[in-house]
C-alpha cells in the first residue's frame, strides 16, 4: 500500500481545487431551493394580528368558551365583575392544549399536571409562565381579539 | 475512504472505437440518484389516498416554493433515466458483454430494467389524474388472459377488482418502499460484479491502449457525462415543465387519446396490432406470451449465445440486437402516429 | 391541507417562460464551467498517467 500511495501521490493538483469549490459553489443554489421547499408553507402563512372572534351571549357566566385563532385555541372566560379575558389554550410548559376543570373552575394541564386559573396565571405545576393572553375590545356585542406585541 | 479508491484504481476500462457506450451504465446511476432524491423531497408532502392525492401535488405544485421544479425533475429524471437503462441494455447487448464471465452482472441488469419499468408504472398513478388513473386501468388489466394466474394477478396489483384507493395504496408501497430496496440490494450486486470482472472487451475488436484507470481517469470521462446529462435534464424541465392534469373521477368514461409513456409504447402497439385471435389463440394471451418469452430470453442470453461464451462472434445475436431496436422505434413511431 | 381545490390551470405554480429561459441560461453556463474545468482535470490526470 504504500509503494501505491508514493505512485499516486494523494497531493491535489490547483485544478482539482478549482474544480472542487466550483462544485461545491453550484451546490448552493440547488441547496437554496431544497431549503425553501422544506420550509412548511404554512409558517408563510400571514399571521392574524386581530379579529372579531365572538359574541357576548357566546361566552358563559362561569366556563369558557374555545374559539380558534391563528391555528390555535383560545379561551374565552369571564371574571367575577363580568370583564372578558382572552387567554391561549396552548400550555407554556411543552405545547399541550390545557382542559377546564369544572369542580375547581380553573384550568388543567393533562400532560405534566400545571394548574392555571381562568385569567391565566400558573398556579402550580411546571408550567414556567401564565398562559399567553391576548388584548380583548368589546363594541356592543362583538368581541375582538387581538395579539398583545412586545 | 483510501483502501476504496485503491480498490477503484486496480479496475481498468478498455479503449476501443466503442468506448462511448460504457457511459451510460453510470448514466443510468445518475439519473437513479437524482430520482432518490427528488423522491424524498416529493414524499414530504405527497398524501396517498384518492381524496387528497391530486390535492396534494396540486399542493407541491402552486403552494410549495421550488415544488413545480423538483416535480418535473423527478418525471424528467425518470424518462431520462429509463431512455439511458434502453440504450445500456442494447449496447451491452451488441457488444456481447453478457458472455462468460459476467452472466450475473447481466441477469441482475434484466431484473434491474424490470424494476425501472415498475417504478414508472407505480409512479404514473399517484398524481391521481385522469390520464394516469385511466392508463393504470388498462395497464393492469393485460394480464387478465393469462390462464389460470391472470385474473389472481390482477387482483394483487389492483388491490381489489379496480383500480381505486387500495391500489393507489399499493402502487405506492411499490414504489417509495418495495422497488427502492431490491433496486438498491441489485444495484449494489450490479456495480460490484462490474468492479470484479471490469468492462467487457468487445469479441475482435482492436484495442487502442492497455485501458484506462477508472480512478483517476475513467471517472473525470463519467462526471463529464453526468454534467451533460444534467444540462438535458435541466434543459428538459425547464422547458418542458411537467403539468398536472385535471382529478382522475373513476365514474367518467376514458378520454380520447390515451396512451401510455413512452416506454409501454412498444406494448401498446403490440397490444393494438394484434388480431383478435391468432391460430385458435386470444391475440391478448399471445402478446403475453411473447412479453413472457422476450423477458425469459433476455434474461438467459448469456447462455443461449453459445458462440460468444467462447468468444467467437455471434452474428445471429446482432441481428436479433438490431431488430430489437428497429422494432421498438416502428412501434413507437406507429403509436405516436396512429 | 387548506386548499383542497384545485388550481384552474393545470400549469398552475410554474413560472413563466421568461423566467425559465433565465434559469436555464444561468444553468447551462455554470454547467459548462464545470464541463470545462473536468475537461482539463481529465487532461491532466491522463498526463500524469501516461508519466
Amino acid at each position: 500500500m504504500t509503494d501505491e500511495s508514493a505512485q499516486f501521490p494523494s497531493r491535489r493538483t490547483v485544478l482539482q481545487k478549482v474544480l472542487i469549490s466550483w462544485f461545491a459553489l453550484l451546490l448552493l443554489p440547488a441547496l437554496y431551493a431544497v431549503l425553501q421547499y422544506v420550509i412548511p408553507p404554512k409558517l408563510r402563512e400571514r399571521i392574524i394580528e386581530s379579529i372579531l372572534i365572538a359574541r357576548m351571549p357566546d361566552v358563559p357566566a362561569t366556563g369558557i368558551k374555545m374559539v380558534k385563532f391563528n391555528r390555535k385555541p383560545v379561551l374565552l372566560s369571564r371574571t367575577a365583575e363580568g370583564q372578558i379575558k382572552a387567554i391561549s389554550g396552548v400550555c407554556t410548559h411543552l405545547g399541550c392544549i390545557v382542559e377546564y376543570n369544572p369542580g375547581q373552575n380553573n384550568l388543567h394541564c393533562n400532560c405534566h399536571g400545571s394548574v392555571f386559573t381562568l385569567d391565566g396565571k400558573n398556579v402550580s405545576g411546571p408550567a414556567p409562565r401564565p398562559l399567553e393572553a391576548f388584548r380583548v375590545e368589546i363594541k356592543g356585542e362583538d368581541i375582538t381579539i387581538s395579539i398583545i406585541k412586545g | 475512504m483510501e483502501s476504496l479508491l485503491g480498490f477503484l484504481r486496480e479496475k481498468k476500462v478498455p479503449q476501443h472505437k466503442h468506448s462511448f457506450w460504457y457511459l451510460f451504465g453510470g448514466l443510468a446511476l445518475f439519473f437513479f440518484i437524482v430520482q432518490v432524491l427528488t423522491g424524498m423531497l416529493l414524499l414530504l408532502y405527497y398524501s396517498p389516498t384518492p381524496a387528497t392525492a391530486h390535492e396534494s401535488v396540486d399542493f407541491i405544485m402552486t403552494q410549495v416554493p421550488f415544488g413545480w421544479l423538483i416535480r418535473s425533475v423527478h418525471s424528467w429524471s425518470a424518462n431520462l433515466m429509463i431512455a439511458s437503462v434502453f440504450i445500456h441494455l442494447f449496447s451491452t447487448f451488441l457488444m456481447k458483454a453478457y458472455r462468460k464471465p459476467r452472466e450475473l452482472m447481466w441477469m441482475s441488469g434484466i431484473v434491474l430494467l424490470m424494476i425501472v419499468l415498475g417504478f414508472g408504472f407505480t409512479g404514473y398513478l399517484l398524481p391521481w389524474d385522469t390520464v394516469s388513473y385511466f392508463a393504470t386501468q388498462i395497464g393492469t388489466e393485460i394480464p387478465r388472459s393469462v390462464p389460470i394466474v391472470g385474473p389472481f394477478t390482477v387482483q394483487l396489483l389492483r388491490g381489489g377488482e379496480f383500480v381505486s384507493a387500495e391500489s393507489l395504496t399499493r402502487l405506492f408501497a411499490l414504489h417509495v418502499a418495495i422497488l427502492p430496496i431490491i433496486s438498491l440490494g441489485l444495484i449494489g450486486l450490479h456495480l460490484l460484479l462490474n468492479q470484479v470482472y471490469g468492462s467487457s472487451k468487445p469479441v475482435g475488436i482492436q484495442l487502442r491502449s492497455q485501458g484506462i484507470r477508472f480512478y483517476p481517469n475513467y471517472i473525470y470521462r463519467d462526471f463529464l457525462s453526468w454534467t451533460g446529462a444534467c444540462a438535458v435534464l435541466m434543459g428538459l424541465v425547464l422547458v418542458f415543465p411537467v403539468a398536472l392534469g385535471p382529478k382522475a373521477d373513476p365514474f367518467a368514461s376514458a378520454p380520447l387519446g390515451i396512451r401510455p409513456e413512452w416506454y409501454f409504447l412498444v406494448l401498446f402497439q403490440t397490444l393494438r396490432m394484434m388480431p383478435s385471435s391468432l391460430a385458435g389463440m386470444d391475440g391478448e394471451m399471445l402478446v403475453n406470451i411473447l412479453v413472457l418469452l422476450v423477458g425469459v430470453g433476455l434474461f438467459l442470453v448469456p447462455f443461449l449465445d453459445r458462440r460468444a461464451s467462447r468468444d467467437e462472434p455471434s452474428p445471429a445475436f446482432t441481428i436479433l440486437g438490431w431488430a430489437g431496436i428497429l422494432y421498438l422505434i416502428v412501434a413507437i413511431t406507429l403509436a405516436y402516429l396512429t | 391541507m387548506d386548499t383542497l381545490k384545485n388550481s384552474a390551470g393545470f400549469a398552475a405554480g410554474i413560472p413563466d417562460g421568461g423566467t425559465r429561459v433565465i434559469i436555464l441560461v444561468a444553468v447551462l453556463f455554470v454547467l459548462s464551467i464545470l464541463g470545462v474545468l473536468l475537461v482539463a482535470r481529465m487532461r491532466e490526470a491522463d498526463e500524469e498517467a501516461k508519466k
